[in-house]
C-alpha cells in the first residue's frame, strides 16, 4: 500500500472529477476500461458520449465521460434484492458477481444509464472505480491511460486532497442531482448539453457519428421532441442503452393482476354476501384460477431473470430494503393464503375458506399493488413515480379479476339472497373498474408532469413508439365499460394488457444519460 | 508532466523494482481477491506512429498476455495512451489473424489459399530475387511500406541487397506538408514544442487523431492549462475544434491565404522578430538574386518584403476562405502575441490530396520564421533536432543504381515517390516488378484507384511474386503469392524515434514473449519460438532472406548479415541492437550501467530510453573543429563539409538565442529560409554524385551523408552556418537530378527553396505580387 498523507482520514471516501476542460473524447478510457475489466463487446463500463454544441461556426463537441456516479445514496444498492450491489466503507459502489440473480432491477434504478447485464455470464455490472485496483494503492485503469489528465481520482475525506480541492473550489457539477443519490463523481468543465440527457436533439433515424444505432428494445439517447435545452445541441455520439425490462415484465404485471384481481373480487363477493360460501366458484375455480395466474407470474419473474438458477437467493439473501424481496415474500403469502383456501375447499372446511377470504383480502390487496412500490423504486423512471400508481394498480386488478372470473361464471349462478347474478355483478363491477381505470389514465396522461422524463415517457406512451399500444388499451378498455350489456370481457383483458405494455416500457423510453 | 492534480494516495504504475514479479488483483474474480502475478514488459504500440510505449502484462501462470498499459518509462507517451493503445491486446486475439506462412492456390486473386513453411516461402522468394540481381534486374525488386513503424532496419536491407527498391505511401499522405516545410529548412517535418507554447496553432485535428496524436494531445492540453491559445484550423468539426479558441473552419484549400494575411499582419504591423530575420533569413541573398539594383541590406529587405504581401490583406483571406475579417484580425493578434513561442503543426490534412497543398505548410512555418519561434523552447523544431537514429551495426553503401518504377525521371520535383503511379507506370511497360513486397500497406484499398492496383497485381507479367508482409488479411493481400505472418507490436523487435517534444528518445518494440522468456532463464533463438502459430518478425526474417540470396557471400550480400562477433555466422536480432545500445546511443551505456544492466538489458527491460532533453537551437550551437572537414564555399559565404562520421546528440541548453554567436573570432549562422537544396546540388553535382544526395538512405548513415550547411554572410564577417541535422524521414525529395541536363532542375529547386517562391510560386498570393 503506498504512504496515507499526513493529515488525511485513514478511511478514504473515493471520488472522482472527470475534468472537461482537458477531456479530447478519445475513447482511451473507453478500452482501458474494457481491457482492465474484460468487459465484452457490446456493452460499457464507461463511455464517451458526444454532443455537437451551437451553430455554425460557433460549435463545438461536447464530451461527457460517462459512467457510474458512486452515489452517497445509491438507488440500486437498494433496489438489489441480495446486496450483490453494496456500497463500500470507501463509499465505492461494488457489485457482487457470486449472489446476482441479474433481476435487472439494479438497472431500473439507476437514474444514469451505468449498470448493464454482462451478456457473458448474465451477472449486472458497471463501474466500480476499479475497486481491485484502489485497494492495491493503483488508480483507476481510466485514470492511468488518459492522456491529457481529464480523470482525477481522489479521497473526500482529505481536504488537502487536490482531487477534494478541485470539488470545493472550483465550479464543478453533478448529473442529475435532483434524484436524491448525491453523486462522488463530478464534472468539471462539462456543459449542460451533455450533463442533461434530454438537453440534446436525437438524430434524424438514429443515425450518430460513424454509426447507426436502433437494436429492438433499445432506447436511443437524446431528446426526439423538443430537448431541454434551448441552444442549439445535438447528440453525436452515444451507446445504445437498451430498457432493462422487457415484454415479460409487462405481462408479469397483467398476471400477477389476473391472479391478485380473481381471487380479490371472489373474495370481496363473498364478503358482501354475493358469492356463496359452498359454490363451486369460491371452492374450486378462484383458488385454482387464481393460482394458475399467480404461478405465471412466478414463471414470468424467474423467467425474466439473467441468472434464474439463483432465483432462491430472494428468499435466502434478503436485501429488506428491496421491493423484489418485498414483493416476493407477498407473492409467497399469496399463494400460502391460495393453499390455506384449497385445503379448506378439499376438506370441506367452509369457515376456513371464510377465514381466508377475510385474511386474504388485504393480501391480495398488497399482491396487486406492491409492484407500484417496485417500480417506484426503479428511481431512473419518472412516469413510474407516481401516486396514482398503486390505486391505479389495484383497480387494474379488479378489472383483470371480474374480466378474468366472469368466462368461468354460470349466468344461472344466483348471489345468495338476491335477485341478482353473480355473473351480472361482476360486470358491472368490471364497468366500474374500466370506468375508473379510464379515469386515472386520463388524469395520469392529462396532468402536468412534474419533470420533462415524466412528460416524455407520456409522450411516448400517448404519442410516440408505444401509442398503438396505449390506444389499443385505451379503446379495449373502453368497450369495457359496456361490460353489462356487451360480453367484452376477453377485450377489457387484452386491452389491460396493452396498456400495461406501453405503461412498462414507455416509463423505460427515456434516455438516462 | 502535470500531476498537480493526481492525488497522492494511488500510484499509477507498478514501482519498476516489481516488474518480475508483479502481483495484482484479478478484475474478473472480484470482489473476491484472487491475486495474480505479471511480467511486465515494455514494447511499442504499433497503432499509428507515435508508438507510445505499452507494458504487456503476462500472465505468469496462463503464459499468456492479460492486458497492456502504457509504459511510465517512455518519454514521448509518459505512460498514457489513446483507445488504441490498450485495444492492442483485441488484435493479439483477432481469431481473423493470419498464423501461418500462407502461398495461394489457384489463380492470383482467387481467395485460395494452403499453408505454406517458411523454408519454401524463404527458399522461392531467394531464389528469385538471387536470379534478379544475377541477372542485372535489380529494379525489379520492390518493397513497398505504408507505415514504416521503425527507423532504417529495411532500408539497411535494401541498400544491402544492393537495389534501389524503397517504395512508400506518402505521396497520398504527408508529402505535401513536408514539401513545405522541407523548402523552408531541409527538414520535412516540423516538431512543434507544444507543452511550452503560449499560441499553438493547428492545421488540421491533432488532439484526436493526426500525428503525434497521443504525444501531442497531452501537451496541447498541458499548455491550454497554462494558458495558451490555440487555433485551429479544420474544416471538420474536430474534437480538437472543440478545445480550439478559434476554430477557423475554411474553404477547403485556402488555409495559405489566411497564412499569409496573418504574415501580412506581422509585416506591416513590425510584429516580427527583427534581429531573428536579420541574423538567419538569407535575405542577402536573396536580394542579390532577386533585386540586384537595390541596396543589399536588412533595411531595403524589409521594405521590400513588406511591398511583396501587401496585397495579402486580411479582407483578400477572408474573400479567399469565407471566414469573416474580425475574427482573422484576432487570430492574428493572437499568433503575433506569441513572441517566440508559437507552436504550429500541419500534416496531411490540408496539405494532402491537393494540388498546392505544399503551400499550406509553407505558409504556416513562414509564421514560425517571421517570429522567430522556430527551434526555440515553446516554438517548432526540425523534426531531426527532436529525433535520434542510432546508427546500426553494418552500414551497407548506397547502391549505384536508380528505380524509374518510383521515381521517374520526368517528375524531377516529385516530392516523394510517384507511389500512386505504380500501377500506370508498370502499364506503360515502364518496368516490371519481379518480387514484389508490402507491408503495412493496403493500396488496393488506401489508394484513390483500387483497381488499378488490382489489374496489376493479377497480371503476372507485370507482378512476377506478391508478397504480402503482414498480420492481418486485408484487400492487398488478397491478391498476393504469399502472405507471411508478421508479428504485431508486442511480437516484434523496432528502433525507433519520433519528435513528440522537445526532446530526442529511442523507443524499442520487442516481442514481449521472447523478453519474458529470456528473464525467466529460458533461451530463445528465434521470435517464432514464443509467437502465436509461425508469426514471425521482418527483423529475422530479412537476415534469414538474406543468406539464402546470397548463402556463400559471392554477391556481397551475406557480408551486411552476419555476425561481428562471429564472423561467417549469421546476424542475431540479439547481437544487432546490442551492438547499436552499446555503441551508438550516446549516454544509454552509462545509464544501464548505473542499473547494473547492459545497454541491451536496460532497453529489454524499460524500452525507452532519452538521449536528450530540451534540445533548445541547435542552430546557434558552435561548430566544433572536429566537424568541418572538406569544407567548401559559395559566393555568398556560407559553407559546406563533409558530414562528421557519427550523429551525435544535440544538448545546447541555451535559452536565449545569442545576438550575434560567434566562434574563433567569426559569426555562426543557419539559415531557415535557404533551401538546403542548394548545398545538395553543389554536392550532387560535384564530386559526390547522386547517390550521397539520395536522401532516404544517406540520411540514416551520416558516415555517408552529406550533412547540409547553410549560412549566409554579413557586411562584417563571413558566416558560417552550423549543420543542417539530418532530416530521418523517409523523404528523397532533396536528390539531384540524375542527368546532367539536371542542373537545370536543380535551378529550379532553388528558386522553389527561396523566398521569391513565396510569392512568384503560390497560387494563393494575390494577382500582381
Amino acid at each position: 500500500m503506498p504512504d496515507i498523507e499526513p493529515g488525511s482520514a485513514a478511511q478514504p471516501r473515493w471520488t472522482k472529477v472527470l475534468d472537461h476542460t482537458r477531456c479530447i473524447g478519445c475513447h482511451a478510457c473507453s478500452t482501458a476500461c474494457k481491457s482492465e475489466n474484460e468487459v465484452p463487446l457490446g456493452v460499457h463500463r464507461t463511455y464517451v458520449k458526444q454532443v455537437d454544441v451551437g451553430v455554425f461556426p460557433h460549435v463545438r463537441r461536447a464530451f461527457q465521460v460517462t459512467r457510474c456516479n458512486q452515489c452517497e445514496q445509491p438507488p440500486c444498492v437498494d433496489a438489489c434484492p441480495t446486496a450483490a450491489m453494496h456500497k463500500r466503507p470507501d463509499g465505492i459502489v461494488d457489485f457482487d458477481k457470486s449472489i446476482c440473480i441479474g433481476c435487472k432491477a439494479c438497472i431500473a434504478a439507476c437514474p444514469y444509464d451505468a449498470i448493464f447485464i454482462n451478456p457473458d455470464d448474465g451477472n449486472a455490472e458497471k463501474c466500480n472505480f476499479c475497486a481491485h485496483r484502489i485497494d492495491q494503492g493503483l488508480e483507476p485503469a481510466c485514470v492511468v491511460v488518459c492522456p491529457t489528465n481529464a480523470i482525477l481520482v481522489g479521497d473526500l475525506n482529505d481536504a488537502t486532497d487536490p482531487v477534494t480541492r478541485i470539488i470545493h473550489r472550483e465550479p464543478v457539477a453533478v448529473r442529475r442531482p435532483e434524484k436524491d443519490t448525491r453523486p462522488k463523481v463530478y464534472y468539471k468543465g462539462a456543459h449542460q448539453a451533455t450533463l442533461d440527457p434530454l438537453a440534446a436533439r436525437r438524430p434524424e433515424g438514429g443515425l450518430f457519428m460513424w454509426s447507426e444505432q436502433g437494436p429492438v428494445n433499445s432506447s436511443l439517447g437524446g431528446h426526439p421532441q423538443s430537448p431541454n435545452s434551448s441552444a442549439a445541441a445535438i447528440l453525436a455520439w452515444d451507446i445504445p442503452h437498451r430498457a432493462p425490462w422487457d415484454a415479460r415484465v409487462s405481462l408479469y404485471t397483467w398476471t400477477k393482476s389476473l391472479a391478485s384481481g380473481v381471487w380479490l373480487v371472489a373474495a370481496m363477493c363473498l364478503v358482501l354476501g354475493v358469492l356463496a360460501s359452498g359454490s363451486t366458484l369460491w371452492r374450486w375455480t378462484v383458488p385454482l384460477l387464481s393460482g394458475v395466474w399467480l404461478a405465471a407470474t412466478g414463471g414470468l419473474l424467474i423467467w425474466d431473470l439473467k441468472r434464474p438458477e439463483r432465483f432462491w437467493m430472494i428468499f435466502l439473501k434478503p436485501q429488506w430494503k428491496s421491493w423484489l424481496v418485498r414483493g416476493a415474500f407477498i407473492i409467497a403469502g399469496f399463494s400460502a393464503v391460495l393453499g390455506l383456501h384449497l385445503l379448506g375447499s378439499v376438506f370441506d372446511l367452509d369457515a376456513l375458506t371464510r377465514v381466508v377470504a377475510w385474511i386474504g383480502i388485504p393480501i391480495a390487496v398488497m399482491t396487486a399493488v406492491y409492484t407500484a412500490f417496485l417500480f417506484a423504486q426503479a428511481k431512473a423512471r419518472d412516469l413510474w413515480q407516481s401516486p396514482l400508481l398503486p390505486p391505479l394498480l389495484l383497480v387494474q386488478a379488479v378489472l383483470a379479476g371480474a374480466a378474468g372470473l366472469l368466462p368461468f361464471v354460470s349466468e344461472a349462478e344466483f348471489a345468495v339472497g338476491a335477485n341478482v347474478t353473480v355473473a351480472t355483478a361482476l360486470r358491472w363491477t368490471l364497468a366500474i373498474a374500466c370506468a375508473a381505470q379510464l379515469l386515472m389514465t386520463l388524469g395520469e396522461v392529462t396532468l402536468t408532469h412534474s419533470t420533462a422524463h415524466a412528460k416524455l415517457a407520456t409522450f411516448e406512451m400517448v404519442k410516440g413508439r408505444y401509442r398503438m399500444f396505449f390506444w389499443a388499451g385505451v379503446i379495449l378498455v373502453g368497450f369495457g365499460c359496456f361490460a353489462p350489456i356487451a360480453p367484452v370481457e376477453y377485450g377489457a383483458l387484452l386491452g389491460l394488457l396493452a396498456f400495461e405494455h406501453a405503461y412498462v416500457q414507455a416509463g423505460q423510453a427515456v434516455p438516462l444519460a | 508532466m502535470n500531476t498537480d492534480t493526481k492525488s497522492k494516495r494511488l500510484r499509477a504504475y507498478p514501482p519498476k523494482d516489481q516488474w518480475d514479479d508483479w502481483r495484482e488483483l484479478d478484475s474478473k474474480s472480484w470482489p473476491e481477491r484472487v491475486e495474480r502475478r505479471f511480467a511486465l514488459v515494455p514494447t511499442g504500440c504499433f497503432n499509428c506512429e507515435s508508438a507510445c510505449g505499452l507494458l504487456a502484462y503476462i500472465d505468469k501462470e496462463t503464459g499468456l498476455i492479460r492486458k497492456f498499459e502504457g509504459n511510465p518509462e517512455h518519454p514521448g507517451s509518459r505512460g498514457r495512451n489513446c483507445a488504441k493503445g490498450p485495444a492492442s491486446k483485441n488484435q493479439v486475439d483477432d481469431p481473423e489473424r493470419i498464423l501461418y506462412p500462407m502461398r495461394r492456390v489457384g489463380a492470383r486473386g482467387e481467395g485460395r489459399w494452403q499453408r505454406t513453411t517458411w523454408d519454401e516461402a524463404l527458399d522461392e522468394i531467394a531464389a528469385r530475387i538471387r536470379k534478379a540481381i544475377q541477372e542485372e534486374r535489380r529494379q525489379e525488386i520492390m518493397y513497398h511500406v505504408g507505415r514504416p513503424g521503425e527507423d532504417g532496419y529495411t532500408e539497411r536491407v535494401l541498400a544491402a541487397w544492393g537495389i534501389d527498391g524503397h517504395n512508400s505511401h506518402t505521396n497520398i499522405c504527408s508529402s505535401g506538408a513536408r514539401a513545405g516545410y522541407a523548402f523552408w529548412m531541409g527538414y520535412d517535418r516540423p516538431s512543434p514544442d507544444h507543452a511550452n507554447a503560449k499560441v499553438i496553432f493547428l492545421v488540421s485535428a491533432h488532439l484526436e487523431s493526426g500525428h503525434y496524436f497521443n504525444p501531442h494531445a497531452q501537451r496541447i492540453i498541458e499548455a491550454k492549462q497554462k494558458g495558451a491559445k490555440v487555433i485551429v484550423l479544420d474544416v471538420r468539426l474536430s474534437n480538437t475544434a472543440t478545445h480550439a479558441d478559434h476554430w477557423l473552419s475554411p474553404y477547403p484549400g485556402s488555409e495559405p491565404a489566411i497564412h499569409l494575411a496573418i504574415a501580412r499582419h506581422l509585416i506591416h504591423e513590425k510584429l516580427y522578430d527583427r534581429n531573428y530575420m536579420r541574423t538567419w533569413w538569407n535575405w542577402s541573398e536573396y536580394l542579390a538574386s532577386e533585386h540586384p539594383k537595390e541596396a543589399n541590406d536588412f533595411e531595403t529587405f524589409e521594405r521590400i518584403l513588406a511591398e511583396l504581401y501587401d496585397a495579402c490583406t486580411f479582407e483578400w483571406a477572408s474573400s479567399e476562405s469565407g471566414i469573416d475579417v474580425d475574427t482573422l484580425r484576432e487570430v492574428a493578434q493572437i499568433v503575433a502575441s506569441a513572441g517566440n513561442r508559437l507552436s504550429t503543426h500541419n500534416w496531411r490534412s490540408a496539405s494532402s490530396g491537393v494540388s498546392h497543398g505544399w503551400q499550406v505548410s509553407r505558409t504556416l512555418f513562414f509564421l514560425n520564421a517571421l517570429t522567430g519561434s522556430i527551434g526555440v523552447p515553446g516554438g517548432t523544431y526540425p523534426n531531426a533536432w527532436n529525433k535520434f537514429v542510432a546508427a546500426p551495426i553494418h552500414r551497407p553503401p548506397h547502391p549505384d543504381h536508380w528505380n524509374e518504377l518510383s521515381w521517374p525521371q520526368e517528375f524531377p520535383l516529385s516530392f516523394h515517390e510517384l507511389s500512386f503511379l505504380l500501377p500506370h507506370l508498370v502499364g506503360e511497360e515502364r518496368g516490371k516488378i519481379d518480387t514484389y513486397f508490402t507491408r503495412v500497406y493496403n493500396p488496393v484499398w488506401t489508394n484513390p484507384d483500387g483497381f488499378s492496383w488490382i489489374d496489376m497485381l493479377r497480371d503476372e507479367a507485370r507482378i512476377g511474386c506478391h508478397i504480402a508482409l503482414t498480420p492481418t488479411w486485408s484487400e492487398t493481400a488478397y491478391f498476393a503469392d504469399f502472405v507471411l505472418p508478421m508479428g504485431l507490436g508486442n511480437e516484434r523487435h523496432d528502433v525507433y524515434s519520433y519528435e513528440t517534444h522537445d526532446a530526442q528518445w529511442i523507443g524499442f518494440r520487442q516481442p514481449v514473449m521472447r523478453a519474458y522468456a529470456e528473464r525467466e532463464g529460458r533461451k530463445v533463438n528465434d521470435t517464432r519460438e514464443v509467437n502465436p502459430g509461425e508469426v514471425w518478425e521482418e527483423n529475422e526474417f530479412w537476415i534469414e532472406l538474406s543468406w539464402r540470396i546470397d548463402p556463400d557471400g559471392q554477391l556481397g550480400i551475406r557480408q551486411w548479415f552476419e555476425s561481428k562477433e562471429k564472423p561467417g555466422t549469421k546476424l542475431t536480432g540479439e547481437e544487432y541492437y546490442a551492438w547499436m545500445f552499446e555503441n551508438s546511443v550516446p549516454g544509454l551505456p552509462e545509464r544501464a550501467a548505473s542499473e547494473g544492466l547492459t545497454p541491451l538489458d536496460f532497453m529489454r527491460r524499460y524500452g525507452a530510453f532519452e538521449v536528450a532533453h530540451k534540445v533548445s537551437c541547435v542552430y546557434a550551437e558552435t561548430v566544433g573543429v572536429d566537424e568541418v572537414d572538406d569544407i567548401a564555399e559559395d559566393d555568398f559565404g556560407r559553407i559546406y563539409t563533409r558530414a562528421p562520421s557519427r550523429q551525435r546528440r544535440t544538448s545546447c541548453r541555451c535559452p536565449h538565442r545569442p545576438a550575434t554567436p560567434t566562434v574563433a573570432g567569426r559569426s555562426v549562422f543557419a539559415s531557415v529560409v535557404t533551401s538546403s537544396a542548394v548545398s545538395r546540388r553543389r554536392r550532387a553535382s560535384s564530386s559526390f554524385g547522386r547517390r550521397s544526395s539520395r536522401a532516404g538512405v544517406g540520411k540514416r548513415w551520416p558516415s555517408q551523408a552529406i550533412r547540409v550547411r547553410t549560412s549566409i554572410p554579413t557586411t562584417s564577417s563571413l558566416a558560417r552556418s552550423r549543420s543542417f541535422r539530418p532530416s530521418v524521414c523517409r523523404c528523397r525529395s532533396t536528390r539531384a537530378a540524375p542527368t546532367p541536363s539536371g542542373s537545370t532542375r536543380s535551378r529550379t529547386r532553388i528558386r522553389f527553396g527561396s523566398i521569391r517562391a513565396m510569392h512568384k510560386g503560390s497560387r494563393i498570393c494575390a494577382p500582381g505580387i
